[in-house]
């Protein structure tokens, strides 16, 4: 019997080897197609450059740990765990920032991997159910849910997505053993999580509020009271540990002035529409989950409770992010984002629905009886995952595409070789500016980046964009900014994204080739601009500021 | 007391051995700067050291390989930044800080685990 059980577990010690190296093959898609030398998306260099900051200061930057409203992602920026666990695994390996964030998000999947297999076993008793789950996480996760734990993209949420399992995981396992240490784990846990990634903590702690509420309604027992009593002064413990690290309180005050203002301009942020939302979990795998439901139902078992209400639950607040009047009514209120930013919630979704499509895969497949014909519908399952596989393996090879900063490389390249280090640099695409700031290291003297909220001449910053990219302001205005703000060079691209304060709006879109020669022949008509750069196949140019004439 | 050190050298404690022998192989990569070792030890030891050394203080009694794993990634997720928080507001995060603060509490969470290892089995017996 004990040998048969070495087995089993010595054949899932395999599978999971497998499935997690076929993950991470995928994962490594856009890392390969930036050839280390980039990062995906623009979060990733805001990391960078905060992780940056540690290694230089040795202290944690004065950053926000303001709950701000939705106008950016800065609801999701109070990362300053991840920050310090990054920052001390480059000490301590000396390995170079941008190829050591790009591959973290590998590392961070093989443990969310395992994070699952453990949420999945304890909460079906069945290895077969847990390595079904992490196969279809694996091959299986549409655009969002592969974005958030996706190679070249290092986010805080890396993290996040694979402490959330391990955090259930253990109140699973304290419900199944009735073993108080794996409560203290989970309390642990979620406190720190807090730190690492806010979405995660506030997402678990209402299951949590929700396990502890179903606990105490079915054990009636004043023991369980000071259990989950304890737990959550530790959880809160650990969560106050952060407020402390910001030691600029005025900071805080003004970066969520400044969201406030953002959101104020205009909506910016993306939110799933029910139809993509179904798109990104699969039609499949949603009807397999409702089949999984009907089996937790007959069974009634109590150890997959967490899991039903993380699908309820993570369901509910899809639900709320979908109807437009929810949306609006939560905007501008502190930290809506972590309620109405669905696209961040599909990688959380996600692991409840395999779960449950996996429980209903491979119970149904007993019905089969014979064991011979079991194995081939669960090899029949298992080869679908892989041709399905293809789709994300594109989404993974797409993503790469879509970030492709080294579109901009001639920019760089110029900018590299023709300025000085402490010339400011300005661009009409946002995304450009942390870019020239990151890769080129140019000072630049706005983006949509924390550093730049949290400046007190925020709004004239804004303006200058304005003044220099449209021609609504007069000259000596535009002229005036320049010279405030000493900008030497002024790029622009065929991708335009900043804001215009007069009319209060967002101004995004691409020129098209025509388009864009008449602009530049305006911008030429400024004597102050001289034309230092071109590159007519893709569109790039560059302006030299002369304020002496 | 001497069974105690003959405890903390038998077999048993092997994978205590094995962890500090890490800690060590980090130190000492550090300070002579060989940089494949330091990068691949720095890793192992940083994602799964201080986070075994908390599980296996917090568990004496043996888990299943992939628990045991699991558990000491994530605790270490958590711990490494609370070590660092503690620098933020202390000495400051720098390399030497890091590292001795990293091995000196995977050290002492392990000792501890060790203690209480040695007691729950001699209660056994």
């Amino acid at each position: 019997m004990q040998r048969t059980k070495k087995v089993n577990n010595c054949r899932s010690l395999i599978g999971i080897v497998f499935i997690l190296i076929g993950g991470c093959a995928v994962r490594l898609i856009p890392y390969i197609a930036f050839r280390g030398n980039f990062l995906g998306d623009l979060d990733p260099y805001r990391y960078l450059r905060a992780i940056g900051r540690i290694l230089e200061q040795g202290r944690i930057p004065a950053l926000d740990t303001a709950v701000a409203p939705i106008g950016t992602s800065a609801t999701f920026a109070v990362n300053h765990g991840y920050y310090l666990l990054m920052s001390q695994l480059a000490l301590l390996t000396n390995a170079e920032l941008v190829p050591l964030l790009g591959l973290s998000p590998i590392v961070f999947f093989i443990f969310f991997g395992l994070s699952l297999y453990i949420f999945a076993y304890y909460s079906s008793e069945c290895e077969s159910v847990a390595l079904m789950t992490i196969l279809l996480v694996s091959f299986m996760p549409g655009w969002w849910g592969l974005v958030y734990y996706l190679s070249s993209n290092p986010l805080s949420e890396n993290v996040g997505i694979a402490l959330f399992p391990l955090i259930l995981a253990a109140l699973v396992c304290f419900l199944n053993c009735k073993d108080r240490r794996y409560l203290m784990l989970s309390g642990f846990m979620l406190g720190a999580s807090f730190a690492i990634h806010p979405a995660t903590f506030v997402w678990a702690s209402i299951l949590t509020l929700l396990f502890f509420l179903t606990y105490f309604y079915s054990e009636k027992s004043k023991v369980s009271f000071f259990v989950s009593l304890a737990y959550i002064a530790m959880s809160l413990f650990l969560t106050i540990t952060p407020f402390f690290a910001t030691m600029h309180l005025s900071d805080i005050r003004g970066f969520t002035e400044a969201a406030s203002y953002l959101t104020s301009l205009k909506e910016q942020y993306y939110v799933l529409s029910i139809s993509q939302l179904i798109g990104e979990l699969g039609v499949i795998q949603i009807f397999f989950a409702t089949l999984g439901l009907l089996i937790l139902k007959d069974q009634s078992k109590k150890r997959g409770i967490l899991a039903l209400a993380g699908l309820v639950f993570m369901s509910l607040l899809m639900l709320v992010s979908s109807f437009e009047i929810l949306r609006k009514s939560l905007e501008n209120v502190p930290a809506s984002g972590l309620f109405i930013l669905s696209h961040r919630m599909v990688p959380y979704l996600l692991q409840f629905v395999y779960f449950f499509a996996s429980l209903a895969i491979i119970k149904y497949s007993s019905l089969f009886g014979r064991i011979g014909v079991r194995k081939i519908f669960v090899l029949f399952v298992a080869f679908m995952v892989g041709v399905s596989s293809f789709a994300t393996i594109s989404n993974s090879y797409n993503f790469a595409l879509k970030f492709q900063v080294d579109n901009y490389n001639d920019l760089f390249k110029w900018i590299n070789v023709n300025t000085q280090e402490n010339e400011v640099i300005i661009a009409n695409l946002m995304d450009l500016n942390v870019w020239i700031r990151s890769i080129v290291e140019r000072p630049t003297v706005f983006s949509f980046s924390y550093e730049d909220l949290i400046s007190k001449d925020m709004a004239n910053r804004i303006l200058l964009y304005a003044a220099v990219y449209t021609f609504q302001y007069n000259h000596s205005l535009t002229l005036d900014l320049l010279i405030k703000y000493q900008v030497k060079y002024v790029v622009v691209v065929p991708e335009y994204h900043f804001i215009d304060p007069l009319h209060g709006v967002l101004m995004s879109g691409v020129h098209s080739k025509n388009d864009i020669s008449t602009y530049i022949t305006k911008l030429q008509d400024r004597n102050y601009l001289t034309l230092a750069y071109s590159n007519p196949l893709s569109s790039h140019f560059i302006f030299r500021v002369d304020t002496h004439t | 007391m001497n069974s105690f050190l003959s405890y903390t050298l038998s077999k048993k404690c092997a994978d205590f051995w094995t962890v500090i022998l890490l800690g060590l192989l980090l130190y000492a990569s550090v300070r002579l700067e060989i940089s494949h070792v330091r990068l691949i030890v720095g890793f192992v030891f940083v994602l799964l050291g201080p986070g075994y050394a908390l599980f296996r203080l917090i568990f004496v009694e043996t888990k299943s390989l992939l628990e045991t794993l699991t558990y000491s990634f994530g605790l270490s997720m958590v711990v490494v930044p609370i070590i660092g928080y503690g620098l933020n507001f202390s000495l400051g995060i720098y390399t030497d800080t890091v590292m001795i603060s990293i091995i000196a509490s995977t050290f002492v969470l392990l000792f501890g685990a060790i203690v209480r290892r040695f007691f729950a089995e001699d209660k056994k017996s």
